[in-house]
């Protein structure tokens, strides 16, 4: 697991972000500016200038 | 109380707060990594009960990080929840602990759960956590989710009716395979260690009746030691926290063979509750292949393959990677 910042352009939608970085068949979350985003709730967001958009893989091991 | 005199000093304890977690009942779920860490922790700060339940059985690799086990548990084959107790009652004698060694299923979690304060999620898949979750949510019932593999772990408090529920953040189990396991990336001890201390911390604090308890998703990464805090809202559309959908916990039908995390190796699960004789069965299968008897468990050794049988019907079926060889094995073996 390793934390990678990455640059996204503006106008982009974040349905289109995690298809991008084909990661739409994973179990993730998205926290957008400090909250949990719920795709299903807006997935045609378009990221703005200045969202800090952050994929956080769910785990299972113990 | 001398034994915690210096717990007893710290804000917000004092005696009055020891002799509330002298009072509590905790039940641990899983007893690896976060388990024993979390179990180790709680018995040592003088809560009053706790049940152990685990399904697995002590290997050499789990000594790396799980800190209850020393080799002479491997060596005998222990079952993890007898292992671990058996410590803990060294440990700390005046704790009432029991050791459960079972699958954690629709059939038994209720009775696992009523009793108790507060649940500690160490378990190894989110299947079980879902079902957690709709039990803890029934008996309200606050529960502290857990999980850890490579550098990286996360937990959360789930308080039924208040916080966020699992299922808000994970809807539905992932497809298998998808999820990165042990196996897969690896797991640092310090990572399980840390996300065990946070969890029983936050335990304590529950248990204390501590409205600071962290109500928020927690996510770390030792590989540049990140601690970051995520705000999770309950989802508008979760089953559970809308309606009170006991989807997991309700559901019906036989128990799907499950592929163990890290191993090949598949569990086997009866479809009704039962107790086998373990003796019996022996007498039975050493005459085909090569049986022992270990006192709580059974080790059945034929062709490749290796089959690890407990008194509740139970089996690990060891050498096979697919379900339906594992399932076909069982019925020849012990015909269940």
């Amino acid at each position: 697991m390793r934390i990678e910042k990455i640059k996204v352009k503006e106008d982009k939608t974040i349905k289109e972000f995690i298809d991008e970085l084909s990661l739409s068949a994973v179990p993730i979350l998205l926290e957008l500016d400090g909250e949990i985003f719920y795709p299903d709730d807006n997935y045609d967001r378009k990221i703005q200038a200045g969202d800090r958009l952050a994929v956080i893989p769910i785990i299972a091991g113990g | 109380m001398d034994r915690y005199s210096r717990q007893v000093l710290v804000a917000g304890i004092g005696k009055s707060g020891q002799e509330k977690l002298l009072r509590s009942k905790v039940l641990v779920i899983g007893c690896g990594a976060l388990g024993t860490v979390i179990a180790n922790n709680l018995v040592r700060a003088g809560i009053g009960y706790m049940r152990v339940v685990d399904r697995d059985y002590v290997e050499l690799d789990n000594l790396q990080r799980q800190m209850l086990f020393d080799e002479a548990d491997v060596e005998k084959g222990m079952p993890k929840a007898v292992a671990a107790v058996d410590k803990l009652r060294k440990i700390n004698s005046s704790v009432k602990i029991e050791a459960e060694v079972k699958d954690v299923n629709q059939k038994n979690i209720e009775e696992l759960i009523k009793d108790v304060d507060v649940v500690l999620d160490a378990t190894d898949n989110i299947e079980t956590r879902l079902l957690i979750n709709d039990t803890c949510f029934k008996h309200n019932t606050p529960w502290i989710y857990g999980a850890a593999i490579s550098s990286y772990g996360m937990t959360m408090n789930i308080i039924p009716k208040v916080t966020a529920c699992f299922r808000c953040i994970v809807p539905s189990p992932p497809a298998p395979g998808l999820l990165d396991t042990c196996d897969t990336v690896g797991v640092l001890n310090a990572i399980t260690s840390l996300i065990a201390s946070l969890q029983s911390n936050e335990a304590l604090k529950i248990l204390l009746g501590d409205k600071d308890s962290n109500q928020e998703l927690l996510v770390i990464d030792l590989t540049n030691n990140s601690f970051d805090k995520i705000v999770v809202k309950k989802r508008d559309d979760c089953p559970l926290c809308r309606d009170g959908v006991l989807e997991y916990l309700d559901k019906k039908g036989p128990s799907e063979p499950i592929k163990l995390c890290g191993r090949e190796m598949i569990q086997i699960t009866p479809q009704r509750k039962m107790e086998v004789s373990l003796e019996h069965l022996k007498g039975k299968l050493e005459r085909i292949g090569d049986a022992s008897y270990l006192g709580y468990l059974l080790r059945f050794r034929v062709d490749q393959y290796e089959l690890i049988i407990f008194p509740d019907g139970r089996a690990f079926v060891k050498g096979v990677s697919d379900k339906e060889t594992a399932r076909s094995l069982y019925a020849k073996y012990i015909g269940v």
